[in-house]
């Protein structure tokens, strides 16, 4: 009577679904914060890290991001973008008929 | 001629009932981005109501029957009358309504079938209820909804946190989640187009069809796909802001990357169940999906009085639309006339809500207190705070939630300074007349002094 397989599939279907939409724009936002490579002191040691922060809404001092980060990056918002395509794809009856 | 009443009637509740359910779930796509300061209260309607008419057009494909298997309908069973659609919408505005006061999100869909179940019983007994299909498309999907949706916000959030989680102490660039928040309540409000102004479609449809005024199995007509849509998406512009306060500040507070998870989640739930044939409620998906996100964020917490009248208010859904379906449903027994009665009852009731609504009136200015205003020194204590009962002019704001509340005291205070303002404003002309007077005053004095 309860489709239990049914309910199944949409959980883990769902799960998958969210979770990789939400990495890979986490991803995204994660590269666009990638520090500069560390500047080492004359007397050899590293600039020591600050304390741990969560702010949510601080904006990112881009300064000095490697090239690499800033393409994973816009690679990762991309792959968001075609989620969202693939959403409105699912949503509009008459795309897939 | 007593036919065609009846069925214009049910057309005009059905568009009625249509507007509720836009207003009703425009929380589920919106409440998140207008809590994160992703979009502006005004501009998060505007969009969510575009959408909504946009989707209304995209799948205008209805539904064969009106309960959905739920009435035992066609062949052998029961036939549903537009006496019986009449009182079951009544049924299912009533709630709808009722809830919106109190709100409190709760499905649209569970409303119109509790309506309808209610005036079937009246009509023809309690055979004419499917159990099976009952317990597997109501009592089981409400259960599973918000548990599956929850635990998926649950996830991603944390996945979220954990992905962009710095440990050098810099900044983590988090509030740019709020662009993506845009996307993923847009396609929320989308699928909620494609979904909902169907029902209605459907509805009068079939009413149509029972009245021979329309060929059974031509799809609807292009009037009646019109004025759905623009029913839900005036609906949906007008905004349930007392849902979206619930939905969007109540339950926990939310921040743009727990918002984006709980929006993804929603949409990724919806889409999944409407196209794996597991059906699951909006509402019910996107309130799971809030207390999930607010579960997997690190510091917030989950005010669970909120997420409890919640939860009751989704066991009286059905019930409760039933009983009045019911009653309306028996009034309409009586014919014409009770048909009118019902007609009046329910309109007055309708303008009782809405004055009852203004004593404490919840709408884009102060549908979320803004962070940096109402909260200074409020957010602090969100956690293990006391919410007090907040007195009003007339009576007291029940304890909704810290949040809640600072917005309205923000409110008051808002009007109470400029209440005082005016006062002043008036004083000093009051002065500024005086003195005017006084130097006409003088001056005559002078110039008889003169003369």
């Amino acid at each position: 009577m309860i489709d239990w397989m049914a309910f199944l599939i949409v959980f883990v279907t769902a799960l998958v679904a969210a979770v990789t939409v939400v990495a890979l724009y986490s991803l995204g936002i994660r590269f666009l914060a990638t520090p500069p490579p560390k500047m080492r002191r004359a007397d050899g040691s590293f600039e020591p890290d600050g304390p741990s922060r969560d702010d949510e809404d601080d904006d990112v001092d881009d300064l000095g991001r490697p090239r690499w980060a800033t393409v994973a990056a816009y690679i990762c918002f991309g792959l968001s973008i075609v989620c969202v395509l693939i959403g409105i794809y699912l949503i509009v009856p008459a795309l897939h008929g | 001629m007593e036919l065609t009443l009846i069925v214009l009637l049910v057309i005009v509740l059905a568009l009625f009932f249509d507007f509720t359910n836009g207003f009703h779930d425009t929380a589920n796509a919106m409440a998140t981005p207008i809590a994160t300061g992703a979009l502006k209260p005004k501009t998060a309607v505007l969009l969510a109501a575009i959408l909504n008419l946009i989707g209304a057009f995209l799948s205008t494909e209805v539904a064969k029957t009106i309960s959905g298997g739920l009435i035992n309908e066609g062949d052998g069973g029961v036939l549903i009358t537009p006496e019986m659609i009449f009182a079951g919408l009544i049924g299912a505005i009533v709630w709808n309504l009722l809830t919106w006061l109190y709100g409190l999100p709760s499905s649209s869909s569970h409303a119109l079938f509790g309506g309808l179940i209610g005036a079937a019983i009246v009509g023809a007994g309690v055979q004419a209820i499917n159990g099976g299909v009952f317990l597997s498309k109501i009592i089981i999907p409400a259960l599973a909804a918000p548990l599956t949706a929850g635990l998926i916000a649950f996830t991603a959030t944390k996945i979220a946190y954990a992905i962009t989680r710095r440990h050098d102490g810099k900044k983590d660039g988090r509030g740019r989640f709020r662009y993506a928040q845009i996307a993923s309540s847009s396609l929320i409000a989308l699928a909620h187009g494609t979904n909902d102004a169907q029902k209605t479609m459907g509805v009068i449809t079939l009413t149509l069809v029972a009245a021979n005024m329309q060929d059974p199995g031509t799809g609807p007509h292009l009037w009646v796909v019109v004025a759905c849509a623009l029913a839900i998406a005036i609906g949906t512009y007008s905004g349930g802001w007392r849902i979206i306060r619930t939905l969007g500040a109540g339950l926990t507070q939310v921040k743009p990357a727990q918002g984006f998870a709980a929006e993804t989640s929603t949409a990724a739930t919806i889409l999944a169940s409407s196209h794996l044939g597991f059906a699951l409620s909006t509402t019910q998906v996107a309130s799971g999906s809030v207390i999930g996100s607010g579960l997997g964020r690190k510091g917030s917490s989950v005010r669970w009085r909120t997420a409890g009248r919640i939860g009751l208010g989704w066991l009286f859904t059905l019930p409760a639309a039933g009983v009045v379906g019911a009653i309306a449903a028996a009034i309409a027994h009586l014919g014409m006339v009770g048909v009118i009665i019902d007609t009046v009852i329910g309109f007055g009731f309708i303008l009782f809500i809405f004055w009852r609504s203004r004593r404490n009136k919840v709408d884009h200015s102060n549908v979320v207190a803004v962070p940096d205003v109402a909260e200074s020194g409020y957010a602090v204590r969100i956690g293990g705070g006391k919410v007090r009962k907040v007195p009003t002019k007339t009576g007291t704001v029940p304890p909704l939630t810290s949040v809640a509340q600072s917005a309205v005291r923000a409110d008051k205070a808002a009007r109470e300074a400029e209440r005082r303002a005016a006062e002043e404003r008036e004083a000093a002309e009051r002065a500024a007349r005086k003195a005017a007077k006084l130097a006409k005053k003088q001056q005559r004095q002078q110039t008889n002094g003169d003369a």
